[in-house]
Parts: structure tokens; sequence; C-alpha cells
């Protein structure tokens, strides 16, 4: 069992809010299954299905299939808006 | 060639930013620097009272210097920095500084303009405007993206 937190930044922050923490029964997860969960778990986190939402483990953007492990920091994005 | 970056939550003074970074430079010839003021109105004419920019702790100081980085790289200057407000800013308030030396003007105006159009588009901001017409997140506009793709990378 693993646990992740994953935070929002960005236009989706006012659905979703900051931060949350999502425990997982796996070792490792996907970046792409946080998605799908969230979106199971909560009808707003839909939102995070659009492919212009982007997301970084660690403070990398990564795409889906990038693994999550236990510890790692998950962040979802908007589109960002520059200075 | 150097390059510096700083993510400032309070006031940036741009003159003491500029003075500091114009102190000692005997080998160059040329100090070139950008003042960006937040605006009252927006860019679809709306009138804004408050402007907020979104930061992550990591990314977004990150985005700045890989930035400047960039622009030093790119250009024959001396030193590059820039420093960028986030949180929440007033209208009229200075959002950010930016300056490039060189030992020949040129270059250190190409590189402040690159910067900025690199900035503009992709420092790691969310952008929040509200005033009395209501509250609107805010992406790149049609013309930031088209100052942008001036440049080849």
């Amino acid at each position: 069992m693993i646990r992740i937190d994953v935070s929002f930044y960005g236009e989706i922050s006012d659905l979703l809010g900051r931060e949350r923490a999502m425990v997982f029964a796996a070792d490792d997860i996907t970046v792409g299954e946080i998605r799908a969960e969230l979106a199971r778990q909560d009808e707003a986190a839909a939102v995070l299905l659009k492919p212009q939402i982007r997301v970084a483990v660690d403070s990398r953007v990564v795409k889906d299939d990038a693994s999550v492990k236990a510890g790692q920091s998950v962040v979802f994005f908007s589109v960002v808006s520059g200075g | 060639m150097a390059a510096t970056a700083h993510l400032e939550l309070g006031l940036l003074d741009a003159g003491q930013e500029l003075t500091r970074f114009i102190s000692g430079r005997d080998g160059d010839g040329a100090v070139v620097s950008f003042t960006g003021l937040a605006r009252a109105n927006a860019s679809n004419g709306q009138e804004v009272s408050c402007l907020r920019l979104d930061w992550h702790p990591e990314m977004t100081p990150r985005s700045l210097i890989e930035l400047a980085e960039a622009a030093a790289a790119r250009f024959d200057v001396s030193d590059v920095r820039v420093v960028h407000r986030a949180g929440s800013i007033t209208p009229g308030e200075v959002i950010v500084f930016v300056a490039a030396a060189s030992p020949h003007r040129r270059q250190a105006f190409l590189a402040a303009d690159y910067l900025m159009d690199r900035l503009k588009t992709e420092a790691m901001f969310w952008k929040h405007e509200s005033g009395p017409s209501g509250a609107r997140w805010v992406e790149p506009t049609e013309q930031d993206r088209a100052d942008r793709a001036r440049w080849s990378d």
C-alpha cells in the first residue's frame, strides 16, 4: 500500500482544492491511473482527463505512463499563463 | 556568462534591482533592462483590481532560472537577471524585472527581448485576475504566443 500526495495548480485548483492524499493498494502506480482514480472518486476531477491538464512527478513534467512510487509528489496543473 | 533568477513574494523595487545590476561592470558597455507593471485593465478590456500569480515552490523558480540561462547562452551577454513577483499584485505594482549586460548594446537588447517573450508564455505561473465584473484565470494571449514564435526555440 502506498500513499501519494497530489496537488493541483491553476484553474483546476478552484474545483479540486490544493492538495489531497491518496492511498493505493499497489506498490507503484502510473500517473494515468492516478488521473483515472481521481476522476472515479470525484465528479469534479473529470477535468483532469482533459489533455491540456499536465502533470509532474517530484516537480518534473512527465507523461501518463510515468510510474509513481511511495513518497513522491504528483502535481496536476492547468495551462500555465506565463508571467 | 552568468544568469540569476529570483522569485519575489513581496514588493519589487526595480530601481534598486537596476542599480545593483549595473554596479561594478567595468567589462560591459551596455545594460538593458525591462520593468513590467501590473495593468488595471485585462487584455479583454475588463477592469482588474487584483492580480494573483499562483506558483509552485519548485517548478516556478526553476522555470525562471532555466529561461534566464537560455537567454544567457543564446546571446553574447555577460550577465542576465530576472526577478518575478508571485502572489497577490495590485495594478501599478512592478511584476517583473529583467536585465541583460553585454560588452555591446545589441546583444543586451536582444537577450532582454527574448527573455521577456519566453517569460510571458513559459514561466510557470497561473494568473488569476479579479475585478468588478468577476474573476477569471488567464492564459497567454495570441500576441504573447506570436511574440514567442519570433524566436526559433
